[in-house]
């Protein structure tokens, strides 16, 4: 097999995964990878968000094992905002490499644990390159610390190593393909259909996108677009094509719905996909430019590879656990019965990306069995909007709401409340329908892996209407 | 930036589908929507006579402006300068006092204020006009203090309960002897009276004004989706207005947030009597944006002909024709209850209940079905739609 014009496998047609390849496709990668997600913090710094979603809540919610993970104040949350800034700026530079790889990958996922209600998996994605980013030895040229100490030099690593990140985009790639096989993508355009059908008083592609056959064809596009790209990437013949593709896709997607970075972070990182030549001209002609300004340090003879001098079984190993666990996440939802989009249980970290319009709404009763007085609790009165509304159409999360309101009236002097919801909520247009048995008393249950039997079920709509 | 890429890239996909098209044949019967008065060829199997999507948001903005929003400002601010006269004609000392005519221009004027209550951005947002209108139930305490001070600050916190339209609704209607030349306080209770009727009438000047001078144009110009897009302020503004309706005029009085313990004195409309007729405003009100009724009593371009031409649906039928018959159940409900509710709420409060029921199901259409079907959002924040 050959790839970018490399011979990768024996003539026995085994790819050779010790074989030395360039490392500069992985060094470009850092360097745009710290550029977005440097300019992603201070985007999202500068629109305020530090505030609304990490100081203004009183209450957050936490994932399952990872309650112990809290906000730092005011202060402390502009001060890890400042830090991860200041990382991901490091981490384009190669400048003390390893540590602001690190301090990047732990502050981002920390301050994506503090509260489910902001999970995308584009954030989940970053915190993954994170991780992969600090076992591989991305600054080992076209860094500062490669200029500061020559020595630590390398110019290739071996093929496992460098297949890394471009395994890691086709997962994602891939998995959102065959999420959007579900028949409410296909067969329906949901939900592509109610959000195109809004964008009627846009100049010009108004009249357009409202068209039913248009919602099919992103649909399907779509589709057909996650679940290929990647192969038409990895071949010289299709990948100027298949990066045509990708620009346009994303470039649509950043124009028409409010995804933020995401599309920009999938265009730099499927760069990583062209040639290593078209990669080191980038550097020949930035370290040329630079050259100007700074004398490069003269060098000894180096040796090419930058390989793990210990421990490369282990890390080898890491790897093989780490795609273990992303092949089989997406496909944990199977375990559980009932309608995926409907009760989201096994839905996150799976590359479910554009799939359901869900919208619901929920009020709580915190009733006291001693007097059979009953409390209405509209959960507005404790969340902000958006809290409020990831909560009304999230399960695990109107579950643990109603803890919060189990222990809030234990200190307003009810020994044991009793906490029901009334909620409805619609999917991907389907008009709204019960969500939770309000007869469950849900402080009966803990949030956990196991299934969550007081869903009701889901009862999908006897047939679109336009 | 954004919208000038936008323009661009949709001018270019317009061309492709122009040249695809160019050579489709087309209807030509003048009566279906999609009729093509140039058709080179004609194939009348493509006609459309229903679904077709003919609202758009520009003219449902301008129908809301101009025809709905605008008019009922208006129509406030027209009966709050007729409060203030019957007002003055009240105390000024000469001809005969009529506290009836009072205590009718204001239930009149109280009733316009639950009609323009839910557009509480914009112009009313900016000075917090529900805020500094109907805090009820009205802090009777504070206003004897403010009274017997004979100085007050009422933008001040702590006066948010005791003024605007509850605070007036106690003086003219428990407290009206006050104002009467034999009390001893008749002078500070006068002015301090004049004093909420004057802010009142004042935001409502300010409001209207605004509206028509410049936020009816912004409003109307600001289409899309986005949280800060006027459908998505009046979505959202819908909403808090019905949990206004739910918690503060049924819900609490109700008992609804304390284990069952009604409370009475916190009806809207407590000293005049007329909580029925506030609600039912308030619930027309609501209705009449949703099915773009306008000042000329005609039924033109509301949210629900723009959910039909959307085409959303509910597993009852068509969801404008749901979320109307919610709301034709609801007023009904209201309507069938006593004019005053506070004795009600104090000695039969489960006679109360299935209007309430009608509000919770009205909250669920419009807080879940509504926004969903209009792709309206509620924040800024990133979203990749999980």
């Amino acid at each position: 097999m050959a790839i970018n014009g490399m011979q990768l496998s024996d003539s026995n047609n085994r790819i050779q995964w010790n074989r030395p390849v360039s490392l500069a496709p992985l060094a470009v990668f850092r360097v745009l990878f710290g550029a977005i997600m440097l300019l992603g913090t201070l985007r999202f710094m500068a629109r305020g968000w530090v505030y609304d979603l990490y100081v203004e809540p009183n209450y957050f919610f936490t994932y399952w094992g990872f309650e112990w993970v809290q906000p730092l104040g005011e202060t402390g949350m502009y001060s890890v905002f400042v830090a991860m800034a200041i990382s991901f700026g490091l981490v384009m530079l190669g400048w003390f490499y390893r540590a602001a790889i690190g301090s990047a990958f732990v502050l981002f996922t920390y301050v994506e644990l503090i509260d489910k209600t902001t999970y995308l998996n584009h954030y989940y994605f970053v915190s993954i390159v994170c991780l992969l980013l600090l076992l591989l030895p991305a600054h080992r040229m076209f860094s500062i610390d490669a200029w500061r100490r020559p020595a630590s030099k390398r110019t290739q690593l071996p093929l496992w190593m460098a297949a890394v990140i471009p395994a890691q985009l086709g997962l994602v790639y891939v998995f959102a393909g065959i999420a959007k096989l579900h028949p409410d993508w296909w067969l329906n355009a949901m939900p592509l259909k109610i959000w195109l059908g809004s964008m009627g008083h846009l100049p010009v592609v108004g009249k357009l996108l409202t068209q039913e056959w248009v919602a099919y064809g992103f649909s399907w596009f779509g589709l057909v677009y996650d679940l290929t790209i990647v192969f038409f990437l990895l071949f010289r013949k299709t990948r100027p094509f298949a990066y045509a593709a990708v620009v346009v896709f994303h470039l649509a997607t950043w124009l028409l719905f409010p995804i933020g970075m995401f599309p920009w972070i999938m265009m730099a990182s499927t760069l990583i996909f062209f040639p290593a030549a078209f990669h080191q001209r980038i550097i020949d002609t930035v370290e040329r430019m630079l050259a100007r300004f700074v004398t490069p340090k003269p060098s000894a003879v180096l040796p090419a590879l930058a390989g793990p001098r210990v421990g490369s079984a282990l890390l080898m190993g890491a790897f093989a656990l780490h795609f273990a666990i992303q092949l089989l996440m997406p496909f944990r939802y199977a375990l559980y019965d009932g309608e995926l989009f409907w009760t989201e249980q096994g839905y996150r970290f799976s590359w479910r990306v554009m799939l359901i319009e869900k919208a619901g709404a929920a009020i709580y009763y915190v009733e006291d069995p001693a007097t059979n007085g009953s409390i209405e609790v509209d959960p507005g009165q404790y969340l902000t909007p958006y809290q409020e509304k990831q909560l009304s159409t999230q399960p695990d999360m109107l579950l643990q709401f109603a803890h919060f309101l189990e222990s809030e009236f234990q200190q307003r002097g009810i020994a044991d409340p009793q906490v029901r919801v009334r909620s409805y909520v619609t999917l991907n247009g389907s008009g709204s329908q019960p969500f939770i048995d309000p007869s469950v008393d849900l402080t009966e249950y803990e949030d956990g892996l196991g299934p969550k039997p007081w869903i009701l079920p889901f009862q999908a709509p006897a047939m679109a209407r336009r | 930036m954004r919208s000038a890429t936008a323009h661009i890239i949709g001018t270019l996909l317009a061309l492709v589908v122009l040249t695809i098209t160019g050579c489709k044949r087309h209807c030509t019967d003048p009566v279906a929507c999609n009729y093509e008065a140039d058709a080179k060829r004609s194939n009348n199997d493509l006609c459309e006579y229903e679904s077709c999507n003919t609202v758009d948001q520009a003219a449902l903005l301008a129908n809301l402006a101009d025809n709905v929003i605008v008019p009922a400002y208006a129509t406030y601010e027209e009966e709050v300068v007729i409060l203030h006269t019957a007002f003055e004609d009240y105390v000024d000392g000469t001809g005969q006092p009529d506290l009836a005519a009072l205590q009718e221009a204001f239930k009149n004027a109280y009733g316009k204020w639950t009609r323009v209550s839910c557009y509480n951005f914009g112009p009313a947002g900016d000075i917090q006009l529900r805020g500094n209108s109907n805090i009820f139930p009205t802090d009777t305490p504070q206003i004897a203090t403010n009274v017997l001070a004979g100085t007050w600050d009422l933008a001040a916190a702590s006066n948010a309960d005791a003024k605007g339209w509850p605070a007036l609704d106690y003086i003219v209607g428990a407290a009206a002897s006050q104002l009467d030349a034999a009390s001893p306080d008749a002078d500070q209770w006068i002015d301090y009276t004049r004093a909420l009727i004057v802010e009142l009438r004042t935001n409502a000047e300010t409001v209207h004004s605004t509206w028509v001078n410049s936020y009816a144009a912004t409003f109307k110009g600001n289409t899309g989706t986005d949280a800060g897009s006027s459908l998505s302020m009046l979505v959202n503004h819908i909403n808090m207005e019905l949990e206004v309706l739910k918690n503060g005029r049924l819900g609490i009085p109700m008992g609804k947030k304390s284990l069952g313990e009604v409370f009475p004195d916190k009806i809207e409309g407590y000293y005049s009597g007329i909580s029925r007729e506030l609600a039912l405003n308030n619930i027309f009100a609501l209705e009449n944006v949703f099915m773009g009724f306008g000042s000329n009593a005609e039924n033109q371009t509301g949210i629900d002909d723009y959910l039909a031409s959307i085409g959303a649906t509910h597993a009852d039928g068509a969801l404008e024709a749901v979320i109307e018959a919610q709301f034709d159940a609801t007023s009904s409900q209201i309507s069938q209850l006593s004019e005053s509710w506070s004795e009600r709420v104090a000695t039969d409060v489960a006679s109360m209940e299935p209007a309430y029921e009608e509000v919770l199901d009205l909250l669920v259409f419009l807080k879940s079905d509504m926004p969903s079907a209009l792709g309206v959002l509620i924040s800024y924040q990133d979203n990749d739609g999980d």
